[in-house]
């Protein structure tokens, strides 16, 4: 699998809009080797539970199927102890990825492979070196006040649009590896906070009628994009119809066969 | 999208020519995607593309027709569609120098900017490259022979054989590509000589200015529109170059 084949057409475009941007590598880089990635490193040994093959092994060789499908490897799983449905991931040179304790309870072993594929998705397509701007800005713009919010505000906007993008793409990434159903189920899961549901499609039919509720006027166009605008994540309805979507794609079938 | 009888014939086109066709409109030079594209998260991009491409030519004709078209026009007084492409066309050669007959239709103009862009190639090409291209085409070359010659010799063909024209033209496109990046330069290079003397000439010419920057970003993007059209062009002379072997046969 390659980011290329995944990425969804929005997020390659936002990342080229945001590449754009003079020094933005350089300051997202620096940003991840000398503060991010080492503090969350020493959070994950600390703080969480590491994923191995003795313990809880089944976690571990759905992971390792996982990363096998997308084509990386030696990434650490840990488990972070939270009554939030929750998974991320983060780091360029020493990625992870993290799910929260009550995802591990409600979810199958193939909705958490849904899961952690989304995740590998995000470090496949390299969305971590962006995001941890996301990440920074938002710490000294409102926890520490140092950057101004009016300042930093459109750039926060460009990238939380960025953000949403990124997401599509990871979508893509867990679609590919476990399917459209278990995709749609997963989702369906972690939009209702619940450990059964019986209807894998309600979220699609819920995604076409906000895009036709979106669309049936401008002050709806222009009210919804504004509510999503400081979202880092698109709806869940919206990521459940644009997998749909792209179900019936040449790339996801052949990805299919090639994950099969 | 617009009907547009001109663009009609894409649907019997090859599928490679229509997924080059479609690359022109969605991606940049560097591979990238073009900000402004919108056919790539169309359902029809995601369930034809890169196999079915008839499937899919109503799209790829209205994207080309949007980009052809003003924007501010294309929202407000044409409701979301484009030009009609032989205006697109007719514009695109008007911007390499390609003088048209006012009442030539879109066949007879692509034709004579096929024949432009080739002659612009001829002229780019080195000695080497031109010696390449004449042992392609089983001509004897000499220093002497004058790339006016197989210019000429090119219009020749055209006249007698559309399918040997079709061939020909596809080995001297190999070249195009230099010939189209020193264009865009000469264009863009122009483009900055006006605005800067609008600057000069104080607010006047600086509101003035600021209307024709506006106006010029909403305009037609050339920088597709003229890779596009050459591309339909080619297309066309492929399709009607194989309806005139189909005759021939029969």
């Amino acid at each position: 699998m390659t980011a290329k084949e995944i990425m969804h057409p929005e997020d390659a475009k936002a990342l080229q809009m945001l590449q754009a941007i003079p020094f933005v590598d350089t300051i997202c880089k620096e940003s991840l080797h000398f503060y991010q990635e080492r503090f969350f490193k020493g959070e994950n040994i600390a703080t969480n539970i590491q994923v191995t093959n003795k313990n809880m092994p089944e976690i571990y060789s759905a992971f390792q199927y996982v990363q096998k499908a997308v084509g990386i490897e030696d990434i650490p799983l840990y488990i972070y102890n939270d009554p939030l449905m929750n998974a991320y991931t983060f780091g360029e040179t020493e990625p992870f990825v993290a799910i929260s304790s009550s995802m591990v309870e409600r979810f199958d072993i193939k909705e958490l492979k849904s899961v952690l594929a989304h995740e590998c998705g995000h470090i496949l397509c390299k969305h971590c070196l962006y995001n941890s701007v996301v990440i920074l800005l938002q710490q000294f713009g409102t926890v520490a006040g140092i950057v101004n919010g009016f300042v930093a505000g459109p750039i926060v906007l460009a990238l939380k649009y960025w953000s949403r993008r990124s997401e599509l793409s990871a979508d893509r990434c867990a679609a590919a590896v476990v399917g459209e159903n278990v995709f749609q189920r997963a989702m369906m899961k972690l939009a209702a906070g619940l450990g059964d549901i019986d209807d894998d499609s309600q979220l699609i039919r819920q995604g076409k009628e906000y895009k036709a509720f979106v669309k049936s006027s401008l002050w709806n166009t222009i009210q919804q994009n504004c509510r999503i605008a400081f979202y880092t994540h698109p709806q869940m309805c919206v990521r459940a119809l644009e997998i749909d979507r792209w179900k019936e794609s040449y790339t996801y079938r052949s990805l299919r066969a090639s994950v099969a | 999208m617009t009907p547009d009888k001109d663009l009609q014939f894409l649907q019997y086109c090859k599928n490679d020519d229509l997924v080059t066709l479609c690359n022109i409109l969605t991606h940049d030079n560097k591979g990238g995607y073009r900000i402004n594209e919108r056919l790539t998260n169309t359902d029809s991009y995601i369930q034809h593309y890169p196999n079915e491409m008839s499937r899919m030519w109503k799209d790829v004709a209205w994207e080309l027709q949007c980009y052809g078209g003003n924007t501010l026009l294309n929202v407000f007084a044409r409701h979301g569609r484009g030009s009609a492409y032989e205006e697109i066309v007719n514009d695109v050669c008007r911007k390499m120098n390609v003088k048209v007959p006012r009442h030539a239709d879109c066949a007879e103009m692509e034709m004579m900017l096929l024949d432009a862009v080739v002659g612009k190639a001829l002229d780019k090409m080195t000695e080497a490259e031109l010696r390449s291209l004449c042992d392609e085409l089983n001509i004897s070359y000499s220093n002497n022979l004058p790339k006016a010659a197989i210019v000429a010799a090119l219009a020749m063909t055209r006249r007698t054989c559309l399918r040997v024209y079709y061939y020909i033209i596809r080995i001297v496109f190999q070249f195009l590509g230099r010939v189209l990046v020193g264009r865009g330069v000469m264009m863009a290079t122009g483009a900055m000589a006006s605005r800067a003397i609008g600057f000069f000439l104080g607010p006047i010419g600086m509101v003035i200015l600021s209307g024709m920057t506006v106006w010029d970003i909403a305009g037609p993007a050339y920088r597709v529109t003229i890779p596009a059209v050459i591309q339909v062009a080619l297309m066309r002379l492929s399709y009607k170059s194989e309806q005139e072997g189909k005759e021939a046969a029969l």
